[in-house]
C-alpha cells in the first residue's frame, strides 16, 4: 500500500485487488475447520474484513501523522499551498483505494452499515474521517488563521491568490460528514471552523473601520462607504466562498456597518430631509432598510416632518387674510403633498409603510390646520369651491381636456384626505346644481368624470343624487323638444308668433338641493299664460305630478324697444330675473310706477324688491323720483326712456351678496341634521342585524360603519341612541347591553 | 471516456492460465473492476492480468458481456432487500445458465470477484431455482450436500419448523 | 485459487444472494439439508427481514414498522417477527372459520380477530376475494370485510381521538380517517394516502426542479398550477354533492379527482407541506380557501425582510377554483356583503385547525348522505339505491357520527361547562345505536371503549354499559332452536328464499320464521295486523330487505319472484347465507344453528 499513485501499473493493481478479494472470501477455510459457535452470527469474511480495515486505518493514521508534522514548517499562504497540495494527493489516492477495496466495500463496508455501526465507512469516506481526526483537527487553526489574513488583505485592497482559498473552502466542504448518513454530506464541519471564524473575522474588520472612518467623515460619506463594502462582501461570495454563506455574510456585515452606527444615521436623517437631499435619503432608506426595525423611527420622523411642512404652507395661506381664495388654499395643500410624494417615490423606493405616514401627515394637516381650527368643515367646503370654480364656465381659463383631468385627479388626492366627506358633498351637489340650473357648467365630460371619481373612492350612495340631478337635466331637454313640436302642432300660426320662447328644466323633489322661494310673488299675466300652457302639456304626459316653480332661479330677456344700441338700430337685450321682469312689465303700462303699485302688482317682499329694484336705478334703466329716493311708499319710478349703452345684451340679473353668505350657513346645519340622521339609520341597521349588542359595542360598530362619511364624535352617538331609547327602536337590557324592538 | 467513432477500442485480459483474450473495451467494463482499472489508471495498451479467472471462464463470462453490453448500468443504491426478489430469467440467459454445477458455480465465482452484479444475480436465481420445491433430501442429492444432523438434532428442527406448515 | 467450486464452498456472502431469491418454505426445506447451511439460514436477519417486507404490506402500528426497516439489521430479531405474522394469519383464518360456522359467539371471534389489528388485513383481503365458487363465498366475503371494516374504523377513531387530545395530526390523517372508516381494499391506508400525496410533491419538484429556489408567491403558484394540471380541479356544479367528493383517498385515486373545496385545499396544503411550503386552510362562508406563509423574515417575494416580530407575511389561494392568488380585499367584501358583523372577520380570515376541518368534512358528507337520501326517497320507495352510492352511504353516515361525537364539543368552547358538552353530544346517540344495531353490532368493543367513557357519571353510560353487557352475553349463549314441526306444517317459505313482497313490491329474503305473529301488541295495533286477511295467526317471516333493512313480513303478503337476487341482494345476503344456490333457487343457509330444518 502506497500512497503516491504517480506510476502504479495493471499488474499491481490487479494484484492489490485480487489479494484483498482472496483475503475476504478464504473464509471458508477458516469457518470450515473451527465450526464457530452459533452466538456470533457473522462469519468469518467478517473477522477478516474486520482486520484489514483497522489496519488500513493504521497507515492512514501513520501516514498523516508525517504530514501533519511536515505542516508545521509553513506558515501562511506557504501553509495554504502545502495543505491544498497533500490533500489533493491525500484524496486522489482515497478514490484509488476506494477501488482497491471494492469488495471490501460491497460485503464487509456494507454489512457493518446495515446493522447500524457508527464508525464504520466505505473506504473513501473512511480517508476523509481520518483526514478529519488526524490532520484537519491539528492543523484547521492555522490554516484559517492564513486564510483570514489573505482576506483582510484583500479587504485592505490587495491582489490575492482566491484560488487557494476556494481549495480550503471545498475542503472543509468535503469533510462535513452526516454521523447517521454516511453517503450524505453537511456542512457542519464548514460551518463551525470556516464559516464562524470567517464571520467573526469580517465583523472585527468592519466594526473597527467603520468605527474610524465615522470619526473622521461624514454621516453622507460613511454612508456612501457602508453601500461600497456593502456591495464589495456581496461580489466576494461567488468568487470563492459558498453560496451558503450570503445571508450570514451579509446580517454580519450589517451588524456591524448599519445597526451599529444606526442612531447616527437616524439623527442625519431630520437634517437630510430638511435639506431635502433625495439621493442620500435614498441612500439612508437603503442601509437601514436592511435590519430589523430600521426604518421605524425615520417613518415617525418623516410623518411629523410632512405634518409640519403642511401646517406651514396653511399658515402662509391664512395670513393672506380672512377670505381665502380656495384655489390658493388648495394648491397649497397639493404642493406639499407632491412633494412628499415625489421623495417617497424616488428615495423610499415607494415603499407602502412610508406611503402611510405620508397618509397620515396629510390627513392630519388636511383636517386641522390652521384654516380649519373653527372646525374641519373648512377643507371639504373650500375644496368643493375649487372645484365649482374650476368645473364652471369661464371664458379667461379654458382648460385643456387633458389639464382638466390633471387638476381633477389632483382633487381627489386632498379630496382621499378629507375626513368630513358628507360636507364636501352638500357643498359640492349645491354647486353642481347651481351649474345645471344656470347652465354655467364648463363641459359635461367634466362633470362626469369627476362624478365617477368620487362615485369610486365612496361609493354609489354617496354620488347617487349628483346622478339624478344630471339625469333631470337630460331628460329636460327631451320634453322642451317635444314641447316645442306640441307647440307647433297645438297652436295656431298667430299664436305661434305670439308665444314666449321658453325653456323649462324639471328638477325632482329630494335630489335637488333646492329651496322653495322665500318670498310671495305674483308673476305678470303674460308668463301666467306662458307657463299654464306648459303646465297642461306637463300633465297630459305625466299625470298626477305636481309642479312648484322655483321663481327665484329663473330668468329671461327682454327687448327695450324704446331705445336704440349706441351707434345702431337694434335694440338693446337686458337679462333679467322673473322677479325684475315682472317689475318692468309694469312700465308697458305706464311709464310711471309707484313704489306702492310695484308691491301690489308684483306681491314681492320687500326684502327682494328693493335690491332688485336698486339693480335698475343703478343701471340708470329706471329713475327715482325724488332724485335718490329710498325704495318705499310714495317714491315714484320712471322709465328711463334716454338709456344708453354699447352692449347689445345688458346683464341685470346680478346676484345678491347676502343671499350666498345665507346659503353658507344654510348649508352647515343641514350637515349637521343629516350626521344625526346618518348616524342614527346606522346604529338602527346595526341593531337590526344583531338584535343585541353592548353599549360601547355599538358605538365602535356605528363608527365603523360611517367613518368614510366622516369621523363622528363618540358623544354624538350616544346622543343618537339616546333618542333611539327614546322613541323606543331600542331597549335597555340588563348589563351594559341594548336591544333592538322591530 | 469519450467514445471513439470509429474502431471500437478493444482492450486485452489475461487469464490466470495464461490466455490472452481481446475484447472491446465497452464489454469488459460490464465488469466493475476493470471499468475502475481503466479509469484510475488508464488505458495504456497493457495486457490486464485477471489473476482468479481462467480462459473456459472468462470466455464465457464475456459471452454473457457481449449479449447485455448495452443494458443500462445497475444502480447505485438498489438495497439487497428493497426490492421483490424474482426468481424470473429471461429466455437467453436461462439457455446461458445451461452448464453444468460447476461450471455454474464458476462463473458465479468470477462474476462476484469482477463485480457484475447482473450476471451474479442471474447466477444466484438460477441455484436458488434448483432449491424450490425441493425437499430437504432432494437438495442435498442436487448439491452434494453432506447430512451431519444427529437424529435428536433432526427432531429439533421438525419441532423448529411446526410454524411453517400448512402455508 | 484452485478449491473446486461446489455449493457448500460458496463464500457466505453469494449463499445469501441465493438465499434471498427464495420463498420462505424453500428456504425452510434448505436450511433442513446441513448444519452449516441451517446456520447461515439462521445467522442471516437479512433473509428474514427480506421476508418480512416482501410477505407482509400491512402492519398493525404498534410495530412501529418502518422505524424497524430503517433501523440497524440485528436490532430485531427479524425471524421471530416473521413467525409472529404468519401465526397471526393461521390464527385469523381460524377464527373467520368458526365466525361463519357458528353465530354462538361471533362477536367476540371477531373482535378477537380485529385486536389484531392491521396485521389480519393481507388474509382478510384474500378471502374477501375467495373463488366465486367457494362453497360460503358469500358469508366468507361478507363477515371478512365486516372485520377488517371494524379493524379500520377503529383505527379511524384512534387518529380522531389522538386529535382531540392535541396530539399532532397532518390533515391528511385526519381527513384519511373517513376514507379508512368508509372503504377497504388493498390501497385502502393512510400510507396510500401518503404516497399519492408524496408522489404529487416528487412530481412538482420534477416538474420544477428549481422549486426550492423560488419565493413563496411563485412556489405557491407553481404548486396550484400542477395540481390543476393534474386534474385536481374541484368539481363542477352538477355533481357537487356527490358523496365521493368528501374523501381525501377518493379524490387522491380517482380518474377525474372531482372534490369539495375542503378537500381540494387539504391535498393543497398535505403537499405543500412535503415541499417545505407553509399552507394552512382557511375555513371561510361557504367556500374553503388556502392561507399560504411566508418563511419569518422574508416576504412572500423571498426577498429578506428584517423584522423582529413574529407575524408572517400571508396570501390567499383558491385551489378549488383556480391557481391564482385571491386578494384579502375580494374576501373582506364578500364577508361584508353577506353582512358578518366587522368583528367577525378575523374568524373568516385566518387559518382554521385540523379538527375544525374533520368536523366540516362530517358535515359535508352527512349533506350529501341527506340529498341522496331525499332525491331517492322520492323518486323509488324502498329500493337499493345505496349499492350505487360510493363509499356506502351507511358507513359514511356512521362515520359522521363517530367524528362528531369524537371531536365535537370542546371543553373550553361551551361556556356551559361538562353538562352541556354531553347534552350536545347526547343528540348524537340515538343515530349510532340505531346504525350500530343495524349493521355493525360487532362495534359493541368500540362502543364500550370509546363512547361509554364520554357519558361516565350520565344516566346514559349506565344504560349503555346494561345494554352492552346484555349484547355479549346473547353472544355468548347458543340460539334458541326453531324445528320444523310437520303437525304445525303451517310455515310455507324457507329460510334462503328469494321473494317479492305483495303490496310494497320490494325484494327480500327470508331469515327465520315465527308460526305466528310475535311482535308486541303495540307493533300489531299499528301495522293493522288484525286487518290482513288472515290476521295475526299465520306465519310471520324475518326479512332481510334489498334496502339494506329487517322487516317482519306476514305470509300472505310474500310472493315467490321469478329471477335470481340482483346485485345488491348479493352482497347483503353473506350475513346470513353462504352461497347462492342455483338449483333451488335460494340460498344456502349460513344459520341451520337456529333454522335447522331450513
Amino acid at each position: 500500500m502506497t500512497d503516491l499513485r504517480g506510476g502504479m501499473d495493471m499488474k499491481t493493481y490487479m494484484g492489490l485487488y485480487t489479494a484483498i478479494h482472496n483475503f475476504c472470501t478464504a473464509q471458508k477455510a477458516v469457518a470450515g475447520a473451527t465450526t464457530f459457535s452459533a452466538h456470533n452470527n457473522r462469519g468469518g469474511a467478517h473477522l477478516l474484513g474486520e482486520d484489514l480495515y483497522q489496519h488500513l486505518i493504521e497507515y492512514l493514521k501513520s501516514h498523516l501523522q508525517g504530514v501533519q508534522t511536515r505542516s508545521r514548517d509553513h506558515v501562511d499562504e506557504a501553509l495554504l499551498t502545502f495543505y491544498i497540495k497533500e490533500w489533493n494527493r491525500y484524496t486522489t489516492a482515497g478514490q484509488y483505494n476506494n477501488h482497491l477495496f471494492r469488495y471490501l466495500n460491497r460485503h464487509w463496508v456494507k454489512r457493518e452499515m446495515d446493522e447500524g455501526k457508527k464508525n464504520i465507512f466505505d473506504i473513501y469516506t473512511l480517508h476523509l474521517v481520518r483526514w478529519k481526526e488526524d490532520m484537519f483537527i491539528g492543523t484547521q487553526e492555522s490554516v484559517m488563521r492564513s486564510v483570514l489574513k489573505l482576506v483582510e488583505k484583500q479587504r485592505n485592497g490587495e491582489t490575492i491568490e482566491q484560488s487557494h482559498i476556494k481549495s480550503v473552502v471545498d475542503s472543509f466542504v468535503s469533510l462535513g460528514l452526516d454521523e447517521s448518513d454516511s453517503s450524505k454530506s453537511t456542512l457542519d464541519v464548514y460551518k463551525e471552523y470556516f464559516e464562524k471564524p470567517f464571520l467573526a473575522a469580517t465583523g472585527e474588520y468592519y466594526n473597527n473601520e467603520s468605527k474610524q472612518f465615522l470619526a473622521e467623515n461624514s454621516v453622507v460619506e460613511y454612508m456612501k462607504k457602508a453601500e461600497a463594502r456593502l456591495d464589495e462582501e456581496k461580489d466576494r461570495v461567488p468568487l470563492y466562498l459558498l453560496g451558503e454563506i450570503m445571508s450570514p455574510l451579509m446580517r454580519t456585515c450589517e451588524q456591524s456597518l448599519i445597526t451599529s452606527h444606526s442612531q447616527a444615521l437616524r439623527e442625519e436623517f431630520q437634517i437630510l430631509l430638511d435639506h431635502d437631499k433625495q439621493e442620500d435619503l435614498g441612500r439612508m432608506y437603503k442601509l437601514l432598510a436592511r435590519i430589523p426595525e430600521g426604518l421605524d423611527p425615520l417613518r415617525n420622523r418623516f410623518e411629523t416632518h410632512v405634518r409640519k411642512a403642511g401646517l406651514a404652507a396653511v399658515e402662509k395661506v391664512a395670513q393672506e387674510g380672512e377670505n381665502i381664495e380656495p384655489k390658493i388654499y388648495v394648491e397649497a395643500l397639493l404642493e406639499v403633498h407632491t412633494q412628499y410624494q415625489d421623495l417617497v417615490n424616488r428615495a423610499f423606493n415607494g415603499e407602502s409603510e412610508f406611503v402611510r405616514s405620508l397618509d397620515n401627515a396629510c390627513r392630519e394637516f388636511v383636517n386641522r390646520n390652521k384654516i380649519c381650527k373653527s372646525g374641519s368643515n373648512k377643507s371639504p367646503e373650500l375644496l368643493a369651491k375649487y372645484t365649482d370654480t374650476l368645473l364652471k364656465k369661464s371664458s379667461a381659463k379654458m382648460t385643456e381636456e387633458d389639464d382638466m383631468e390633471k387638476l381633477l385627479t389632483q382633487i381627489m388626492t386632498v379630496f382621499k384626505y378629507i375626513e368630513d366627506k358628507d360636507v364636501f358633498q352638500k357643498f359640492y351637489s349645491r354647486m353642481l346644481a347651481k351649474r345645471l340650473v344656470q347652465t354655467t357648467s364648463a363641459s359635461d365630460d367634466a362633470e362626469t368624470s369627476m362624478i365617477s371619481k368620487l362615485k369610486e373612492a365612496c361609493g354609489f350612495e354617496y354620488t347617487n343624487k349628483l346622478q339624478r340631478m344630471f339625469q333631470d337635466m337630460q331628460i329636460s331637454k327631451d320634453l322642451n323638444t317635444s314641447y316645442k313640436e306640441w307647440l307647433e302642432q297645438n297652436l295656431d300660426g298667430e299664436d305661434l308668433k305670439k308665444a314666449i320662447d321658453t325653456t323649462y328644466h324639471i328638477l325632482g323633489t329630494g335630489f335637488w338641493p333646492l329651496n322653495a322661494p322665500t318670498t310671495p310673488f305674483t308673476p305678470p299675466q303674460l308668463i301666467v299664460q306662458t307657463y299654464e300652457r306648459f303646465a297642461r302639456f306637463y300633465n297630459h304626459k305625466h299625470q298626477g305630478r305636481k309642479l312648484s316653480w322655483l321663481w327665484q332661479l329663473c330668468k329671461g330677456e327682454m327687448k327695450a324697444n324704446y331705445c336704440k344700441v349706441v351707434g345702431t338700430k337694434v335694440s338693446p337685450t337686458f337679462q333679467v330675473s322673473t322677479y325684475q321682469m315682472a317689475i318692468l312689465l309694469l312700465f308697458n303700462d305706464s311709464d310711471t310706477v309707484t313704489y306702492d303699485e310695484i308691491t301690489e302688482g308684483t306681491k314681492l317682499g320687500k326684502e327682494t324688491l328693493d335690491p332688485s329694484l336698486g339693480v335698475f336705478i343703478k343701471a340708470k334703466v329706471l329713475i327715482a323720483s325724488p332724485d335718490g329716493a329710498k325704495p318705499e311708499s310714495g317714491t315714484t319710478y320712471k322709465l328711463n326712456t334716454g338709456f344708453k349703452t354699447k352692449k347689445i345684451k345688458v346683464n341685470l340679473n346680478i346676484g345678491i351678496k347676502s343671499e350666498q353668505k345665507q346659503e353658507v350657513e344654510d348649508t352647515h346645519k343641514t350637515i349637521e341634521e343629516d350626521r344625526k340622521l346618518l348616524m342614527q339609520s346606522a346604529i338602527v341597521r346595526i341593531m337590526k342585524s344583531r338584535k343585541k349588542m353592548k353599549h360601547q359595542q355599538l358605538v365602535s360598530e356605528t363608527i365603523n360603519q360611517i367613518k368614510n362619511r366622516f369621523m363622528p364624535r363618540i358623544p354624538d352617538i350616544k346622543k343618537c341612541i339616546d333618542i333611539l331609547l327614546e322613541k323606543e327602536y331600542l331597549e335597555r337590557l340588563e348589563g351594559d347591553e341594548l336591544g333592538y324592538l322591530a | 471516456m469519450a467514445a471513439t467513432a470509429s474502431e471500437p477500442k478493444k482492450v486485452t485480459l489475461t487469464t490466470s492460465d495464461n490466455a490472452d483474450i481481446s475484447v472491446e473495451r465497452e464489454v469488459a467494463e460490464r465488469s466493475i473492476l476493470i471499468k475502475n482499472l481503466l479509469e484510475d489508471i488508464g488505458d495504456n495498451g497493457d495486457a490486464i492480468p485477471i489473476p482468479n479467472v481462467n480462459e473456459a471462464v472468462m470466455k464465457k463470462v464475456l459471452e454473457w458481456c457481449e449479449q447485455h453490453r448495452k443494458d443500462p448500468p445497475a444502480s447505485q443504491d438498489d438495497d439487497a432487500d428493497s426490492r421483490k426478489k424474482s426468481t424470473d430469467i429471461d429466455e437467453w440467459d436461462q439457455k446461458f445458465m445451461q452448464v453444468d454445477q460447476e461450471m455454474l458455480f464458476e462463473i458465479i465465482l468470477a462474476a462476484n470477484y469482477l463485480d457484475i452484479k447482473a450476471l451474479l444475480d442471474v447466477g444466484c436465481k438460477t441455484v436458488a431455482n434448483m432449491i424450490k420445491g425441493k425437499s430437504p433430501d432432494e437438495i442435498r442429492k442436487t448439491f452434494n450436500i453432506q447430512n451431519d444432523f444427529t437424529p435428536e438434532e433432526e427432531d429439533q428442527i421438525r419441532r423448529e419448523n411446526e410454524w411453517a406448515e400448512d402455508r | 485459487m484452485t478449491t473446486q467450486a461446489s455449493f457448500v464452498a460458496l463464500p457466505t456472502e453469494i449463499l445469501e444472494a441465493i438465499f434471498l431469491h427464495l420463498d420462505p418454505s424453500s428456504l425452510i426445506a434448505v436450511s433442513q439439508t446441513s448444519n452449516f447451511v441451517k446456520r447461515i439460514t439462521l445467522d442471516t436477519p437479512l433473509i428474514w427481514r427480506h421476508f418480512c417486507r416482501n410477505y407482509f404490506k400491512s402492519w398493525a402500528p404498534h410495530h412501529n414498522i418502518a422505524a424497524k426497516f430503517a433501523g440497524p439489521l440485528s436490532s430485531v430479531d427479524w425471524r421471530a417477527l416473521f413467525i409472529h405474522r404468519v401465526q397471526i394469519a393461521k390464527r385469523t383464518i381460524q377464527l373467520l372459520n368458526s365466525v361463519l360456522h357458528t353465530q354462538q359467539g361471533r362477536i367476540r371471534r371477531i373482535n378477537e380477530i380485529a385486536d389484531f389489528g392491521y396485521d389480519a388485513k393481507e388474509v382478510l383481503l384474500r378471502q374477501c376475494a375467495c373463488p366465486d365458487d367457494a362453497e360460503d363465498v358469500l358469508a366468507r366475503r361478507y363477515y371478512a370485510n365486516a372485520v377488517l371494516e371494524r379493524i379500520q374504523r377503529e383505527m379511524a377513531i384512534n387518529v380522531w381521538k389522538d386529535l382531540y387530545n392535541g396530539k399532532h395530526v397532518p390533515i391528511e390523517r385526519a381527513l384519511g380517517a373517513y376514507d379508512m372508516f368508509t372503504r377497504t381494499g388493498a390501497d385502502v391506508d393512510f400510507e396510500t394516502i401518503s404516497e399519492d400525496l408524496e408522489q404529487l410533491a416528487r412530481g412538482v419538484r420534477e416538474v420544477c426542479p428549481e422549486f426550492g429556489h423560488l419565493s413563496t408567491r411563485e412556489q405557491a403558484s407553481a404548486l396550484a398550477s400542477y395540481l390543476r394540471e393534474r386534474g385536481f380541479r374541484g368539481v363542477v356544479d352538477t355533481s357537487y354533492s356527490a358523496l365521493r367528493n368528501s374523501f381525501i383517498g377518493v379524490v387522491l385515486r380517482s380518474p377525474t379527482h372531482d372534490s369539495l373545496p375542503l378537500i381540494s385545499v387539504a391535498i393543497y396544503c398535505a403537499v405543500a407541506k412535503r415541499l417545505g411550503l407553509d399552507a394552512r386552510p382557511c375555513g371561510f362562508l361557504f367556500h374553503v380557501y388556502c392561507l399560504i406563509y411566508a418563511p419569518k423574515k422574508h416576504t412572500l417575494d423571498g426577498v429578506y425582510k428584517p423584522t423582529s416580530s413574529d407575524s408572517l407575511d400571508y396570501m390567499y389561494l383558491d385551489p378549488f377554483r383556480s391557481s391564482n392568488e385571491v386578494g384579502q380585499a375580494d374576501l373582506l367584501r364578500i364577508l361584508r356583503e353577506i353582512g358578518v358583523p366587522t368583528s367577525e372577520h378575523e374568524g373568516f380570515l385566518s387559518d382554521t385547525n385540523t379538527r375544525e376541518m374533520v368536523l366540516r368534512t362530517a358535515r359535508n358528507i352527512m349533506n350529501s348522505v341527506q340529498t341522496i337520501r331525499q332525491t331517492d326517497a322520492g323518486v323509488y320507495g324502498i329500493h337499493s339505491t345505496w349499492l350505487n352510492a360510493y363509499p356506502d352511504m351507511d358507513n359514511s353516515f356512521y362515520s359522521t357520527i363517530w367524528a362528531m361525537l369524537v371531536l365535537g364539543p370542546r371543553e373550553e368552547e361551551e361556556n356551559g361547562g361538562l353538562h352541556n358538552i354531553s347534552t350536545r353530544r347526547r343528540q348524537y346517540l340515538p343515530y349510532l345505536l340505531e346504525h350500530f344495531q343495524t349493521h355493525y353490532p360487532w362495534d359493541v368493543t368500540l362502543l364500550e371503549q370509546h363512547v361509554i367513557p364520554l357519558f361516565y357519571n350520565q344516566p346514559e353510560g349506565q344504560r349503555l354499559l346494561t345494554f352492552v353487557q346484555s349484547m355479549h352475553s346473547m353472544d355468548s349463549v347458543r340460539k334458541p332452536v326453531n324445528r320444523r314441526n310437520p303437525n304445525r306444517d303451517r310455515v310455507n317459505f324457507k329460510v334462503g328464499e328469494l321473494f317479492r313482497h305483495k303490496r310494497y313490491l320490494y325484494e327480500g329474503v327470508i331469515t327465520g320464521w315465527d308460526t305466528s305473529c310475535d311482535a308486541g301488541e303495540e307493533w300489531i295495533e299499528h301495522m293493522g295486523v288484525d286487518r290482513l286477511i288472515n290476521g295475526r295467526e299465520q306465519s310471520f317471516y324475518h326479512v332481510l330487505v334489498c334496502d339494506k333493512s329487517v322487516r317482519y313480513v306476514a305470509e300472505e303478503n310474500i310472493i315467490r319472484p321469478g329471477g335470481g337476487p340482483s346485485a345488491a341482494m348479493l352482497k347483503l345476503a353473506g350475513r346470513h347465507f353462504k352461497r347462492w344456490d342455483a338449483g333451488s333457487n335460494r340460498f344456502v343457509s349460513n344459520v341451520r344453528d337456529e333454522y335447522p330444518d331450513d
